[in-house]
């Protein structure tokens, strides 16, 4: 018997004003898997990613992430059970140092207390050290070494990519998911974000589901591909059947991205 | 001379104690608070009504400031899921609810009348002619522990949540913070440190009207967070005595020059807001810019 997938979404549907941005859409992520989402710009990827960190509430649908329903569960909640997510456009706390940054999102709710902070101080701090070790052994992976007392700010986009890569693994949630981690990234980089998201499900064990527009991106990480066309499942298997299939070569047909 | 002095540190204590708090709310949560003036009324008539009615003055402070906390926590929990530019909108529009309530309901607030008599801290305990130096240090003391307060709460991982809001909620909550509920707890700190600093000055006034809680208290602290820097506290303890001495030395123009007192008010208006237009172009951050914590 096959284990039940990490992650199950079925019949996911939300519209905007009238305008259908998913319908139907169901998909399933295995433990330990990587997922790959597709489809043209504006084919409802993002809003899909939105749906599942909590960010956006379905209209109808169920997102079972371990076995648990958490539709409509407000993203904190979604974060805090272990699925979490970066940004097609990156967010981060920009005023803030790339240690402050890992600091935030490592410290957990028992830390922030107002109790905890006004009359348990020395709890955090005998923690700090370690997590701050964590945060720069982060920092190393990322290639961000150099950069750690600087404000996040200050960093190029693909930088910035790297970091909130980094911000979510030192959460150690299951599930990561990524939107469009490769676009605006130097090639070069790209390179070793394939590397690095291959160790990390090596090392770790996680899953992912990857929102990417670079097919070389796509195939050299996946072992799924889901691809949606105008809010709809269009077609899902291995890339590299998926790269073949004439259903999606004709949706991109008049889109020059290589995907 | 000296009672000059021991007033103004008094006056700038007090309004050190609301720069705290609204550069907590602000400077590092950038949550848009423009009634702060509803918290210093509440707790001035709140500590004022209590005191009179037999409540021992310290008592009575320290009730104040946990029902302008109250106030605070009332407002922000409908409202604290929406983006900060409602609290303006809220917050404005309760400041105005409360002077209209401190002036209308004649049987609690005395109405424009105000309230007199109000006793003092510890007053039988402290000679006479050294009460207004007892006064001075007992502020100095209530600043120092809000000073104490603000620092612990912004070097800590609490502070770090503050100022993810003032960030980008959205980042955030996707890394688990539960954003609507840090702003609540700010906004019932600073609503409780004001509504403290509201009652610190209605013992010292010992009389309280209505046309001391009008919009230009909540101009001042603000001004003061400003020009001080926001994100910075020592910042708001420099802001508040540059704002308080230069607001109130323009009243003594008035000795040299025949000018009436609506002239007056407005001279010291313009200065303030001369004074924030060239923070603003001059030095953005303030006098004392935040500053980067290195680990
Ligand atoms: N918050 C929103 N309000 C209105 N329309 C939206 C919103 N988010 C997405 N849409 C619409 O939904 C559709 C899918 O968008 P999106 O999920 O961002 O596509 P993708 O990520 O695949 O490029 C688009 O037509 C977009 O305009
Ligand atoms: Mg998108």
């Amino acid at each position: 018997m096959a284990a039940s997938p990490i992650i199950d979404v079925s019949g996911l549907s939300i519209s905007f004003r009238g305008v259908k941005a998913l319908q139907d859409v169901s998909f399933a992520l295995n433990s330990g898997e990587i997922v790959g989402l597709i489809g043209p710009n504006g084919s409802g990827k993002t809003t899909a990613l939105n749906c599942l960190s909590g960010f956006l509430k379905p209209d109808a649908g169920v997102i079972r992430f371990k076995g648990e329903d958490i539709t409509g569960q407000s993203p904190a909640e979604v974060a805090n059970r272990g699925l979490m997510r970066t940004f097609q456009v990156t967010k981060l706390a920009r005023r803030m140092t790339l240690i402050e940054n890992l600091l935030l999102a490592a410290q957990k709710a028992d830390d922030e207390s107002l109790f905890a902070t006004i009359f348990g101080r020395g709890t955090f701090a005998r923690r700090q050290p370690r997590l701050l070790e964590r945060a720069r052994e982060l920092l190393e992976t990322v290639k961000l070494s150099h950069l750690e007392n600087d404000y996040a700010g200050v960093l190029s986009g693909g930088q910035q990519r790297l970091l909130s890569i980094a911000l979510v693994l030192i959460r150690d949630p299951d599930v990561i998911l990524l939107d469009e981690p490769a676009a605006g990234v130097h090639p070069d980089l790209v390179v070793e974000f394939i590397a690095m998201v291959n160790r990390i499900r090596e090392e770790r064990g996680k899953s992912f589901l990857i929102i990417e527009h670079n097919m070389h991106f796509i195939s050299s990480v996946c072992d799924n591909v889901v691809v949606l066309d105008a809010g709809t499942n269009l077609a899902s298997g291995p890339p590299n059947v998926i790269h073949n299939d004439p259903r999606v070569l004709e949706v991109y047909l008049g889109t020059p991205q290589d995907a | 001379m000296i009672e000059l002095a021991l007033f103004f540190s008094v006056l700038i204590g007090i309004y050190a104690i609301m720069a705290l708090a609204l550069n907590l709310q602000y400077g590092y949560a950038g949550l848009l608070n423009f009634g702060l003036v509803a918290f210093f009324a509440i707790g001035a008539y709140a500590s004022a009504l209590l005191s009179l009615s037999g409540v021992p003055v310290l008592i009575a402070m320290a009730i104040a400031a946990v029902i302008a906390a109250i106030v605070g926590a009332l407002i922000a929990i409908p409202t604290m899921k929406l983006s900060v530019h409602y609290w303006a909108i809220v917050t404005i529009s309760i400041a105005e609810l409360i002077r209209v309530i401190s002036t209308n309901e004649e049987w609690l607030t005395g109405g424009t009348f105000g309230l007199g008599d109000i006793p003092q801290p510890l007053a039988a305990l402290v000679p006479l002619e050294s009460y207004p130096l007892f006064f001075a240090g007992f502020t100095l003391v209530l600043v120092a522990a809000c000073y104490l307060l603000s620092s612990a709460l912004v070097h800590s991982p609490y502070g770090r949540v503050l100022k993810v809001i003032r960030e980008d909620e959205d980042f955030g909550q996707s890394l688990g913070k539960d954003v609507a509920s840090f702003k609540l707890r700010t906004m019932v700190v600073g609503a409780a440190m004001v509504g403290l600093a509201g009652a610190l000055y209605a013992h010292f006034t010992t009389y309280i009207t209505p046309q001391a809680f009008e919009p230009i208290v909540t101009f001042i602290i603000w001004a003061a967070v400003i020009l001080g820097g926001k994100g910075n506290l020592l910042g708001s303890l420099l802001g508040a005595t540059v704002i308080v001495l230069l607001y109130n030395s323009t009243r003594f123009i008035g000795d040299y020059v025949e000018l009436s007192a609506v002239t007056l008010a407005n001279i010291r208006l313009a200065l303030i807001g001369l004074l924030i237009m060239l923070t603003v172009l001059l030095r953005p951050n303030g006098i004392l810019p935040e500053r980067k914590q290195v680990f």
